[in-house]
């Protein structure tokens, strides 16, 4: 991805970094890799019959930090159908649009909150804003819930951040999507409490 | 400026010996090294003007280890310097951790550089940076002018310090940290990691030790120098099929204080004891939280800005009333029991006297047997408000009273209730009560008629600090707890009416 907050001529392990499926029409194909952890997965590349090397996704906040597997720009392909946003939320007879905001996950990025703008849809057209509107999903069942997808004129680019490692570091990368409509999404009041 | 070292034995300066010291090569730098980089950076310093130079220099060591094994050690020393340059009522700000003279004299030259990018300075602009550059009358226009933030804060802060302030001077320097090098980590792991593999359990754990002068120096007069020590220590314990998991951790300025094979068996003792997780409903519980716990939900009650007179009187945080300037000060915030104090010469809680900037920290009761005594404040606000010399800044740190209440007592008078041990991804929703969600982690338990009952699976909860320490029902002894950002130290305290709001399948 050119200028990819990910981007770089070669990781922190010196392996040019190349693009890699890691979910082709629902599948998992790969993973995310560095040369430290190649002979961990060997044999699952064995199995599939694919080369044994690196990916080239190896890098550090600084070179005070410790080197890892670092997450790389990511890319999720827009739909066949140049549809935008506001030609998705014309599909929706009632529901929720999340506009913009962030989300977070739990410390085994399964379960997930997050809150922004969002407002109401209704036949077809954005409504009242909610105040304190929040979601949940899980990390997994979100993408099996996706029923419609943004096609190529839809598609944004936005920043992350990974915090992880002791000592603790935070790297950066770029995402490119679109949007989706997901169905059965937990929408919550962010101040409700039990 | 980096360098890795297995061997390390350099010398160690001390609060008292420090300014006498003669110049040396450390894993951090002296305060007479320090003295000798700013008046080297202010030699270098062309059209007039200050100078200020803020460093925090640092050797930190770590090991950690993960599947009862280490993975990595490694040594850091870095010196990142802030330099600041204030000419004419402007004032711009450059980092650089390389301290020979080439680069140093290029920082200077590049901080100059942006200086002059800001040719038309606003009053007040200008009023702030006066403060700094005492000049007679600065000929600069009054319209226009655009300050970065950096430039803007460093301007207001040598405005705080612009005078001399005593500072208290705690023992916050351990020869215990600071001995603690490669060889003695890697020696200290196995000890730790032999009865969670006895017990066929995976034990993760990391320490981590540091060294660090913290200085700030100005051409204006001020010369602020601390050297102390932080040492931490955090481990948490799986079971291999992922069945359960506990944690235990803690951070001191002295190693000696960290019993790092004591929280190793509170770590394995909560993962034999946290498997196999039952669910259970959400809703209001009574919690017993243990002091960590405390501390992960409560330390944004002391956090800036919430804690800020300021911010307060905008309108805005949980210490606000109204939107016209109005403040909760002398109203009863918290439970009677609850007093929250910090004060640098605490021994369980000791700090740097003055923070990056220079602000002073001065002992302060914030709250008092529920009553909020105090907000934090800037000199400049303290002179210009209250008709006060100083400030009263606060950096996070905080003591919060008990009671002699034992966690096990509490689990006996507890009919239905939950024990936990700590949150995580904690995360406040609402500023104004601080309302804030997160997981439980590490070990959460179901206690019934007195006893703890079975392990129960993790709760996301939605609950405020503001509301729990209104409703406290029993406190037991103040610990220190894990929170290298501010050292904190609080009771485990029994609640009511906790919120868990629905089920996490994390273990």
């Amino acid at each position: 991805m050119e200028r990819g907050l990910a981007t770089a001529k070669w990781d922190a392990e010196g392996v040019a970094p190349t693009s890699a499926p890691l979910v082709t029409a629902g599948v998992l194909q790969d993973y995310q890799t560095t040369r430290e952890q190649m002979p961990w997965i060997a044999p699952w590349y064995r199995q599939h019959g694919r080369p044994i090397r690196s990916h080239g996704y190896a890098g550090a906040e600084s070179a005070l930090h410790v080197t890892q597997q670092c997450t790389p720009n990511l890319r999720m392909a827009p739909g066949a159908d140049d549809v935008g946003f506001d030609e998705l939320v014309a599909t929706v007879k009632k529901g929720i649009a999340i506009i913009d905001g962030g989300a977070s996950t739990d410390f085994q990025n399964r379960a997930g909150a997050g809150g922004g703008t969002m407002r109401e849809i209704v036949n077809g057209r954005l409504g009242d804003k909610l105040k304190y509107g929040g979601f949940l999903f899980d990390s997994a069942q979100i993408w099996k819930d996706l029923t419609a997808i943004g096609g190529p004129k839809s598609a944004s680019r936005i920043a992350s951040s990974d915090d992880k490692g002791e000592p603790n570091q935070t790297t950066m990368y770029s995402v490119e999507a679109v949007p989706g409509i997901i169905k059965n999404m937990s929408i919550i009041d962010m101040l409700r409490k039990a | 400026m980096t360098t890795r070292q297995n061997s390390l034995t350099a010398r160690v300066p001390s609060p008292s010996a420090a300014s006498t010291a003669p110049p040396q090569r450390s894993r951090f730098l002296s305060q007479a090294e320090c003295t000798a980089l700013f008046e080297r950076a202010r030699a270098l310093a062309t059209g007039g003007g200050d100078t200020q130079l803020r460093l925090e220099s640092k050797w930190t060591g770590n090991v950690r280890y993960a599947r009862n094994q280490i993975t990595s050690s490694g040594d850091t020393q870095n010196n990142p310097v802030t330099l600041t340059r204030a000419i004419r009522g402007a004032a711009a700000a450059v980092q650089v951790n390389q301290i020979d003279d080439v680069p140093l004299e290029a920082a200077v030259r590049r901080a100059e550089r942006l200086v002059r990018l800001w040719p038309e300075i606003s009053d007040d602009a200008r009023q702030m940076a006066q403060h700094f550059t005492p000049l007679p009358s600065p000929k600069v226009p009054t319209t226009g002018f655009r300050l970065d933030d950096t430039a803007r804060d460093s301007a207001m802060r040598s405005l705080i310090q612009s005078r001399e302030e005593p500072f208290l001077k705690p023992h916050i320097f351990f020869d215990s940290t600071f001995n603690l090098d490669a060889a003695s980590r890697a020696a200290a792991v196995k000890p730790l990691v032999t009865p969670a593999a006895e017990a066929g359990m995976l034990a993760a754990g990391y320490i981590e030790v540091s060294a660090r002068g913290r200085t700030v120096m100005d051409s204006v007069g001020l010369s602020l120098y601390y050297p102390y020590t932080t040492a931490q220590y955090s481990v948490t314990v799986r079971d291999p099929k992922g069945r359960g998991s506990g944690w235990a951790g803690v951070d001191w300025n002295d190693w000696t204080r960290v019993d790092a094979q004591q929280l190793s068996a509170i770590a394995l003792d909560k993962c034999l004891k946290s498997r196999d997780p039952v669910a259970v409903e959400p809703g209001r519980y009574v919690a017993i939280l243990e002091p960590q716990a405390v501390c992960d939900l409560c330390a944004s009650i002391m956090k800036t800005p919430y804690v800020q007179r300021q911010f307060a009187e905008s309108g805005r945080g949980p210490y606000a009333v109204g939107t016209e300037g109005g403040t909760k000060i002398g109203e009863r915030i918290f439970d009677p029991r609850i007093t929250i104090s910090a004060d640098p010469m605490d021994p369980d809680l000791g700090f740097v006297p003055f923070d990056e900037y220079g602000h002073i920290y001065h002992p302060a009761t914030w709250v008092e047997h529920g009553v909020l005594k105090e907000l934090a404040y800037p000199r400049s606000y303290g002179i210009a408000n209250l008709g006060k010399n100083t400030g009263l800044p606060s950096n996070g740190a905080f003591r919060m009273s008990g009671g002699t209440v034992t966690i096990d007592e509490m689990i006996a008078g507890t009919k239905r209730g939950v024990l936990v041990t700590r949150f995580s991804s904690v995360a406040v929703v609402d500023e104004s009560s601080l309302l804030s969600t997160g997981y439980t982690r590490d070990g959460l338990w179901l206690i019934e008629n007195g006893k703890i009952s079975k392990s129960i699976k993790n709760f996301r909860f939605t609950e405020s600090p503001m509301f729990i320490l209104n409703n406290v029902e029993q406190l037991g002894a103040p610990r220190r707890v894990f929170h290298p950002a501010a050292p904190i130290v609080v009771p485990p305290l029994k609640v009511r009416d906790f919120s868990f709001t629905s089920l996490s399948d994390a273990v």
